[in-house]
């Protein structure tokens, strides 16, 4: 048969049942409605996205006599701008990679030498250009002094666009797979509940390939009837959103095209996995599941009858026989509702990133040489500091700490490395620059930091094992009775006046005081939370205890060649734990900070003091960031930048590097990932009701023939009421009951997954979880409803229909039944 | 070549209930010569239903083969089979099976649908079909508005539509009252003799399976021959029956010859 008679006669049996059986489609054709939309909206957004900022990044990115520039080199002395001049005026006009737009007199030092800072335009192809400019140019410049390369945003933009492309091609592929898997879901439940046509077909000779084409046209129908309205609908969204952030917006064609081909492809997948579990199956099980007894699961035994109430009894007994279809419909409809609840928990995140005040500047400064590893704790060489002398007092040492004696302090002495005796303190961030930096106009803060890994002074800390929540990690211990969890993800920090300034600025959650750290003996501040999770149930008085190695360094040493690529910092603790000897510290917590951003360290934060006495060094701060006062005008932040550029020049130690913050906030909040997954989740809870309704009303118009029986036996209509009320009140509570316990479980594992993604892509760390509450009491109202209305609403089809055996009056019959009786 | 058209070996079909297992065919052998009609008969729940599902290829049997024209059908894959039925079998079922949203046309030309068959291949067929089993003026309505004899010859038309070699029928007509029953019966015979083809039928109408060349019996899971061109074996099928009480061990059979 010719392909164009057999795709005739295709579209021509899929358009007869859709139109034949319309309700029965109404849910795809919204599901694909929906799904479209968001297809179109994604596409959309990041086709206007991508012109719009890099419209806004040209805009930005301009010298003063309007000409365009990716990369600015800071600090070049008069042979380095001559260098690139003439570089420059060298170049084939044909092969030209950049041009030098002009330069900047930023300072004379001493009135001897002149400073520039050199504004460089690259050509068309910017990555290629720059590429090659690094290679061809540096060399030849770094050769006659430092200079900072401050690439702007823009250059990165530009870098990184394949990236940007990237990560669309994955959020349409998560949504891709979502859609496809709420598509397969319904489709599978229609399926089921229509094996029995599925079977004629078999039975007559139909294999996969032919399901899967009578099938496929049903669903592009469905596609191409709402591909329209859909594309509309969601251009306008954009465009809307687009005019509220006054920026241009345009059509994206191939946008609109692409959502048609994405849909497709989407269906196309969905009913491939449907239909191939059809087709897998002998015809005659689909044949026999003409009357739901496929859903039926239960040990097929005669309940004992005699004595059951109706309808309340056999109503118990009916839903327990289809536990099997109840706990399939709750697993379906639930889960998209949780999807819901875990899509919200990351639009919170990412509005709270974006609500997060965010460095301007970074100052950093030259240290002459750094600190080593740790020494050990005995024989203490502390470097000397301006206020911090060697501690002597205030050790409570546990009585069962130094676990191995303290033998061969000889030896011990020989494998102590070589500490420079250089004043640290002296260098970096000092009270004087402090004092300067105070005064400099429109700073909102300074955040400075001061730490070492738990690691790298071979310390671990150990607390009572119940402190430690669901996911903590460490190493737990039983030692006479007390269950100790140690660990070694832990970063030293310390803290100061200024940082606890700071830490109010940021606005973090402060639990106890954090001046008890600096005015009480022994008293830290801790995070409770790593990895963008909290992990920590910690109480303010709650005691951690800080490990330092004594004795012999020779174990600890060999562990460490031992475990040279191993990553699990737990294994290499259960190592230290076995083979070294720790004496361990006392420490009370005195406060406990939450929203602190988070990577794999969670934080201990010292007194200089004890942070010497635990690091073995005085705090040094090599690096600030430098945030501007809340609410700070683009002029306002010039100024703090300028100010802080002139203090540069004073410092000869210091450089200052500006983040590009302003305008990679402005991009972030163009990305509108908040909007995004709240709409992505908006789409997936539509699912939820979609299949509720869909699957029911399927479900009890098989049953129809159940509720005749009662009927015909003497039950009045109100228990046939009774009996949907009683379900439908079951659904309702099991669906609000399932969901609220295992919502917030599911956000959390949400938010693992697309935390570790983003880091593995090596994007920005998650903020941490936090259960988003109205929606989290949305999923659990949309579940009781859904399920209360979705079972009510077969009855009240039944009823308006009505059944021969309740209908008021005969009807008159038709003269062909009359004929044929 | 096998002067047999079918061929079943040593079938059986077991299925699970709760903790239970029912063998519903029991080392069934049997053999079909080209253009036979043979009749299955036996008991409600005697397992013919289920044995006539193995023969059509309808269901999978846990043992045994069953071999159409050559082809073992219990080893081809799910695709494949679906594909030999529609080309080599035509079933027709006891509850007519009628697709509810289609016409009783295009029920008809469902197979030829599922075949890819071009309309030149089933026109003239579907001609002499609407004119045997006279449906001719209710090819435009809906099952649901068919009376069941006519929902039935609707059925046979559909079965035979793609000029199957062998049609197996489940008790044709059991749902209907006698008068329908014989009218049916009478085409669906007719309609065989004219297309020439094998007929396997389960019925428990004994009036309707002595119009068969064969005539084989299902007793629990187990399959005796009735009667054949010689006559019948009633009282070798009851000996033997009582045999194999006694024996109570399940055995593979061949038909009784003379």
């Amino acid at each position: 048969m010719k392909l164009t008679e057999a795709m005739k006669r295709d579209i021509q049996l899929s358009l007869k049942t859709i139109r034949f059986e319309f309700p029965r489609y109404l849910c795809f054709f919204v599901v694909l409605f929906l799904l479209q939309g968001l297809f179109c909206s994604i596409l959309t957004l990041y086709s206007n996205n991508d012109r719009t900022q890099l419209a806004y990044l040209e805009g930005e990115y301009r010298t003063q006599s309007g000409s365009l520039y990716h990369l600015k080199l800071l600090g070049c002395n008069e042979t380095q701008r001559a260098i690139l001049h003439n570089l420059d005026l060298d170049q084939d006009e044909e092969k030209k990679i950049f041009t030098l737009l002009g330069a900047d007199v930023t300072q004379t030092t001493d009135g001897r030498e002149r400073r520039y800072d050199l504004y460089i335009q690259f050509e068309d192809e910017v990555e290629e250009s720059y590429r090659k400019f690094r290679t061809l140019y540096r060399t030849a410049m770094e050769a006659e002094g430092p200079y900072t390369e401050a690439k702007t945003l823009l250059l990165s933009y530009q870098l990184e666009r394949a990236g940007n492309r990237a990560v669309l091609v994955l959020q349409l592929v998560m949504v891709v797979v979502l859609g496809a898997l709420a598509v397969w879901v319904l489709h599978t439940i229609m399926t089921n509940h229509y094996k029995f046509t599925y079977g004629v077909y078999m039975s007559f000779g139909a294999n996969f390939l032919r399901l899967f084409r009578t099938a496929i046209w049903e669903m592009v129908w469905a596609a191409l009837f709402t591909w329209l309205p859909a594309v509309v609908l969601s251009n306008l969204f954009c465009w809307l959103i687009f005019r509220k952030a006054e920026l241009g917006f345009a059509v994206s064609i191939s946008g609109c095209l692409l959502t048609l081909f994405i849909s497709l492809f989407t269906v196309g997948i969905s009913v491939f996995a449907s239909i191939k579990a059809v087709s897998r199956k002998p015809p005659v099980k689909h044949l026999i599941a003409d009357d739901n007894s496929n859903l039926i699961h239960s040990p097929r035994r005669s309940q004992p009858l005699v004595g059951t109430t109706f309808p309340g009894g056999l109503g118990w007994l009916s839903f327990g026989r289809f536990w099997k279809y109840s706990v399939r419909l709750l697993a379906m409809t639930l889960s998209f509702a949780m999807l819901f609840v875990g899509g919200m928990t990351l639009a919170g995140c990412y509005q709270r990133m974006l609500d997060t005040p965010m460095p301007l500047y970074r100052v950093d400064f030259a240290i002459p040489g750094t600190p080593g590893p740790y020494q050990p704790s005995d024989k203490e060489e502390t470097p000397k500091t301006e206020e911090g002398t060697e501690d002597s007092e205030g050790d409570s040492e546990d009585a069962d700490s130094a676990e191995k004696p303290d033998s061969d302090s000889q030896a011990d002495t020989e494998q102590k490395e070589e500490i420079p005796n250089i004043d640290y303190s002296a260098y970096g961030y000092t009270d004087e620059i402090s004092k300067v930096f105070a005064e400099l106009p429109n700073l909102g803060t300074i955040y400075k930091e001061s730490v070492f890994p738990a690691r790298g002074v071979r310390s671990h800390v150990r607390f009572a094992d119940e402190n430690a929540k669901f996911g903590a990690g460490g190493v737990s211990v039983t030692n006479a009775g007390t269950k100790w969890r140690y660990q070694m993800n832990t970063d030293y920090k310390s803290l100061d006046e200024e940082i606890i300034s700071s830490f109010e600025f940021l606005g973090y959650g402060i639990e106890g005081s954090l001046e008890s750290v600096l005015t009480e003996k022994n008293t830290i501040a801790v995070t409770d939370s790593f990895l963008g999770s909290v992990r920590f149930d910690w109480k303010v008085g709650d005691t951690i205890y800080i490990a330092k190695p004594v004795g012999d360094l020779e174990p600890l040493l060999t562990v460490e060649q031992e475990m040279l690529f191993v990553t699990d910092l737990d294994q290499i603790l259960l190592a230290y734990l076995n083979r070294g000897t720790f004496k361990y510290t006392e420490y009370k917590i005195g406060a406990i900070i939450s929203d602190m951003p988070t990577e794999e360290n969670w934080s201990i934060f010292f007194n200089a003091k004890d942070y010497q006495k635990v690091t073995g060094y005085a705090p040094i701060y090599d690096s600030l960031q430098v945030y501007a006062k809340h609410g700070s005008t683009e002029q306002e932040e010039a100024k703090l930048y300028e100010y802080l550029r002139r203090a540069e020049y004073l410092y000869s130690n210091m450089t200052v590097t500006d983040l590009n913050t302003r305008e990679a906030r402005q991009l972030d909040a163009n990305k509108n990932y908040t909007g995004v997954f709240t709409l992505f989740s908006s789409v997936l809870l539509a699912v939820s009701p979609m299949v509720w309704v869909f699957s029911q009303i399927l479900f009890y118009y098989k049953r129809r023939q159940e509720f005749e029986l009662y009927l015909a036996v003497g039950a009045p209509l109100d228990s046939i009421r009774q009996l949907f009320l009683q379900d439908a009140l079951r659904y309702a509570g099991t669906g609000a009951i399932v969901f609220a316990a295992l919502a917030p479980v599911v956000s959390w594992f949400i938010h693992r997954i697309i935390g570790w993604g983003t880091r593995f892509l090596g994007g920005e760390m998650l903020a941490s979880f936090r259960l988003p509450w109205a929606a989290y009491l949305i999923g659990i109202l949309i579940c009781a409803v859904c399920g209360f209305v979705s079972t009510m609403l077969p009855y009240f089809t039944y009823q308006k229909q009505g059944s021969p055996l309740h209908r008021d009056g005969v009807e008159m019959q038709s003269k062909e039944d009359a004929a044929n009786e | 070549m096998s002067k047999y058209i079918l061929e079943a070996v040593d079938l059986i079909r077991q299925y699970k209930q709760y903790d239970a297992v029912v063998t519903a065919v029991n080392h069934v052998s049997l053999k079909v010569e080209d253009g036979e009609f043979l009749a299955i008969i036996g008991a409600s729940g005697s397992g013919k239903s289920t044995l006539l599902n193995l023969l059509a290829g309808l269901d999978r049997p846990n043992f045994g083969s069953v071999t159409i024209r050559g082809t073992d059908i219990t080893k081809l894959s799910a695709d494949k089979l679906s594909r030999f039925r529609g080309e080599f079998t035509g079933v027709v079922f006891q509850k007519h099976n009628l697709i509810p949203q289609l016409t009783a046309m295009e029920n008809i030309l469902v197979p030829t649908v599922m075949c890819n068959k071009s309309d030149s291949q089933f026109q003239e067929t579907l001609k002499k079909l609407i004119l045997a089993l006279k449906i001719g003026n209710r090819l435009g309505h809906l099952p649901s508005e068919l009376s069941g004899g006519q929902q039935q010859r609707v059925a046979i038309a559909r079965a035979l539509i793609n000029r199957p070699q062998v049609l197996f029928a489940d008790e044709p007509t059991g749902n209907l009252d006698r008068k329908n029953a014989d009218e049916v019966l009478e085409l669906l015979l007719e309609t065989r003799k004219m297309m020439g083809m094998t007929m396997i039928m389960v019925t428990h109408d004994m009036s309707i399976a002595d119009k068969a060349d064969k005539i084989y019996m299902m007793d629990d899971g187990k399959l005796y021959l009735y009667k054949d061109k010689q006559g019948y074996y009633k009282n070798t099928y009851e000996l033997e029956l009582k045999a194999d009480q006694e024996k109570n061990a399940p055995k593979a059979r061949e038909p009784w010859q003379g």
